[in-house]
């Protein structure tokens, strides 16, 4: 076997070449490679090498890979959630696998992620109306160039219904329900709109606790509703889904069902 | 250097660090359908050993990650398979164009390309971490779980096969 150095020496000029050394040692490296014809000879492939490499391309992530991303995630923390139920006890055990899953829910200044989490509910929701899977991309493509532009989703920030509901004015061509239920909990963060079905709808985003949930908004298509029905869960996020004067509504969160009933209770008395 | 940073939620981290992933997984794999389930893989068992994780070098403990799940992957047929053209020449257009690319004929950077793609992967994906992604000797060391100096050895047998390979294009051209 060959080895592929002919001095001892080089792999110290290597290291002296990518910066790893101390001043001492560079210094000595440096010397030992104004005597020595195979390190100076190493040197120029260093040099070289680096150039090719630096000419090679580095992957970048395509939006198809960073919404499979999100995907995958959001699908794994559902299931960790499954595996330990908020209402049971004796959970102990799952608190670690619990807290890492949920982490950014529990932190400020992930909304975004939380949002997402609803946004990817509300193409589960997309997926299971029939026909139009092509909505589900765009609103992906969508909701991740607002990710990439640092947040962008939710478009109006505000706790005030006067401020949400007037915003949505000329955005929408209906007048949104909006609703201040912060006696109750649930603290209204913004709206904000996305493309459901082809058409805008009105998006208000509640906060509660660590949950997030996104309640969608538009005008009930004459003979579209007929039978159609909220699943309770996809994925393991909670959906409901009624109809309010003339609009259709949809909430996704991952909160329980509990509150899930709560919230639509509490939303449905005001 | 500003003090140790607190550990940042998953999301911070994934959202970082996946430019890094999908560039490593795809050197490693050399198959862009391939590269994207490791990365999602990865991305997956990450989120499941978040809990452990200290927050130490957040990048080399996702690459670790996503270094593993590849290695396991191409331990089926994949890494014997031959680099194929068509991946080769997906990448040569992208938007890296620095002098050297547009000095050097199309068809050589291409020919290197392949060249790095067929080299063993233990010498691509030190070449890789090094010089594509900046790591140091150390973040490389821990992420292949090998000495230092073997990081130095692989690195070095990998440099000179790629500059001899330039030296041959060089003198076929001249």
């Amino acid at each position: 076997m060959t080895t592929s150095f002919e001095c001892d020496r080089t792999l110290l000029v290597q290291a002296d070449f990518d910066g790893e050394l101390s001043a001492a040692e560079a210094a000595e490296a440096i010397r030992h490679e104004r005597d020595c014809l195979h390190c100076q000879r190493a040197r120029e492939q260093l040099t070289r090498s680096r150039e090719l490499m630096r000419a090679m391309p580095r992957f970048e992530v395509t939006p198809e890979l960073r919404a499979a991303v999100h995907g995958r995630l959001l699908t794994a923390r559902a299931a960790t959630s499954a595996t330990s139920p908020e209402s049971a006890a004796g959970g102990r055990r799952d608190d670690r696998n619990r807290a890492s899953g949920t982490r950014w829910f529990a932190r400020p200044g992930t909304w975004g992620w939380g949002t997402a989490l609803a946004v990817a509910a509300a193409l589960a929701l997309v997926l299971v109306l029939p026909g139009n899977p092509d909505v589900a991309s765009q609103l992906v493509a969508n909701h991740l160039r607002a990710m990439q532009l640092d947040s962008h989703l939710i478009d109006v920030a505000s706790s005030d219904h006067h401020t949400v509901k007037p915003w949505f004015a000329g955005k929408v061509n209906f007048v949104p329900l909006v609703k201040e239920l912060d006696a109750a909990g649930y603290i209204l963060k913004g709206g904000r709109i996305d493309i459901v079905q082809g058409a805008p709808a009105a998006v208000l985003v509640y906060g509660a606790g660590r949950h997030v949930l996104d309640l969608y908004m538009w005008p009930t298509k004459a003979g579209a509703s007929g039978g159609l029905r909220a699943p309770p869960t996809v994925d393991g996020f909670e959906m409901r889904h009624w109809e309010e004067g003339e609009l259709t509504l949809w909430c996704v969160s991952d909160m329980g069902a509990g509150e899930m009933d709560r919230f639509v209770d509490k939303w449905r008395e005001r | 250097m500003p003090p140790a940073p607190p550990v940042p939620d998953f999301a911070t981290l994934a959202e970082a660090h996946l430019e890094s992933a999908c560039n490593l997984a795809r050197w490693l794999v050399r198959d862009a359908a391939l590269a994207d389930d490791v990365v999602q893989d990865a991305m997956v068992r990450a989120l499941k050993y978040f809990g452990g994780f200290r927050g130490e070098n957040p990048r080399a403990w996702l690459l670790q990650i996503v270094r593993n799940v590849a290695l396991t992957r191409l331990k089926g047929s994949a890494e014997l398979a031959p680099v194929e053209d068509h991946e080769v020449l997906q990448v040569s257009n992208d938007s890296r164009d620095g002098p050297e690319a547009t000095l050097m004929r199309e068809d050589d950077q291409r020919f290197l390309q392949k060249l790095l793609a067929g080299l063993p992967v233990e010498l691509r994906e030190c070449l890789v971490m090094r010089e594509l992604e900046e790591l140091s000797y150390k973040e490389i060391a821990r992420i292949i779980d090998a000495p230092i100096g073997t990081v130095m050895s692989r690195l070095w047998r990998g440099r000179k096969l790629l500059a001899e390979a330039a030296g041959a294009l060089e003198v076929r051209g001249s």
